[in-house]
């Protein structure tokens, strides 16, 4: 168990090789069933492969993604979260994006254990 | 209540509980309140015998509020002991003792939980037995609990004293108040020292601050006036 970083779409290339957590809103899940693309909270698109078939998730759910961004600026991801629906009713996302860029400003506190 | 609720809304008093005197001194929780935290602080904490706390760089608990995806769960046949397996991507994952009644819901997998307890360490591992432990109602949660653990950070950093001339010592005087008494210490005249002649030996501080400090001092009892309301000595108890 790593630190995953919490990022948005415009920080991907940055955390290249990095294990990275995102919050987004599933556009479209790939036929193949392992891949799916996500809007990020900044309205990013980035595709998601898992290791494992994708289960539980449609089109507009919001989830969480960990894994690590590869060389091809997409996430190798391990674990996808999902959430009941009354979760994320009211979830708002650009407080979350501003969080995401906040903590870049703060090392000290957000990379404590670092 | 929070931390940073306690000591009056000045900002985040860490304060000890229980004097020299107490008989349950060694049972009681030198550090109260509760700190919002990673789950990696935690694990790096070492904890202390002398304060009877847990310690990670700024950061000195006994109860925390955590906020994480349960990757693990062993409940206890037929017994009331569920144990989690806690992780927040913070770097680490902790294990969360929760004694229960057969009323609360029971928790899956893969859902994320905010837990509030106390740490404990065994046989070299850090671990949580929970006082409260609830399902995340909102994802918006999540995103307040990640920033409240940055400000912790933050405030308790900018909390610790430092050598500041405004922040306290540890036996409550301030830098310029120590030097202050500190130098009327060293007067061999009933008259001791004039307002005059502490200024031009502290220089580090202008006449008008070791001015306010004198009425400040003086006003406490721990310096008195002596020929004059310009001459000070410091009372016999310092």
């Amino acid at each position: 168990m790593t630190h995953h970083y919490r990022i948005n779409g415009s920080m991907i290339q940055q955390f290249s090789g990095k294990p990275v957590s995102i919050i987004g809103t599933v556009s479209k899940v790939h036929p193949s069933g392992n891949v799916l693309d996500l809007e990020t909270s900044d309205q990013q698109h980035i595709v998601v492969r898992s290791s494992d078939h994708i289960v539980d998730v449609s089109p507009g759910n919001i989830i969480e993604v960990l894994g690590e961004v590869d060389n091809r600026n997409q996430i190798a991801c391990d674990t996808i979260v999902t959430f009941e629906s009354e979760q994320t009713a009211n979830f708002d996302m650009d407080m979350y994006n501003q969080a995401v860029m906040l903590f870049q400003h703060y090392p000290q506190d957000y990379l404590v254990n670092l | 209540m929070a931390l940073w609720e306690q000591g009056g809304g000045n900002g985040f008093q860490q304060r000890k509980a229980g004097g020299e005197g107490d008989p349950n001194n060694g049972q009681r929780s030198a550090i109260k309140g509760v700190l919002t935290c990673t789950i990696r602080t935690i694990l790096n904490a070492k904890h202390s015998e002398a304060e009877n706390c847990f310690i990670y760089k700024h950061f000195k608990f006994n109860t925390v509020m955590i906020m994480g995806l349960i990757r693990d769960v062993n409940h206890e046949v037929n017994g009331s002991l569920a144990t989690y397996n806690l992780d927040d991507h913070s770097g680490g994952v902790i294990e969360i003792k929760w004694w229960h009644d057969d009323s609360g819901e029971s928790l899956k997998a893969l859902t994320y939980v905010k837990v509030v307890g106390q740490v404990k360490v065994f046989s070299g591992r850090a671990h949580i037995v929970a006082h409260h432990i609830s399902r995340l109602q909102s994802l918006n949660e999540l995103v307040a609990h990640s920033i409240e653990c940055v400000h912790a950070s933050m405030a308790i950093r900018k909390q610790t004293p430092t050598t500041n001339g405004t922040k306290t010592n540890r036996n409550g005087f301030t830098l310029i108040q120590n030097a202050v008494i500190s130098f009327l210490k060293t007067a061999t005249t009933p008259e001791g020292f004039s307002v005059t002649e502490i200024s031009l030996q502290l220089k580090q501080f202008n006449e008008n601050q070791v001015r306010q400090t004198l009425e400040f001092l003086s006003g406490e009892g721990h310096i008195y006036s002596t020929t004059d309301d310009d001459h000070f000595r410091t009372a016999n108890n310092n």
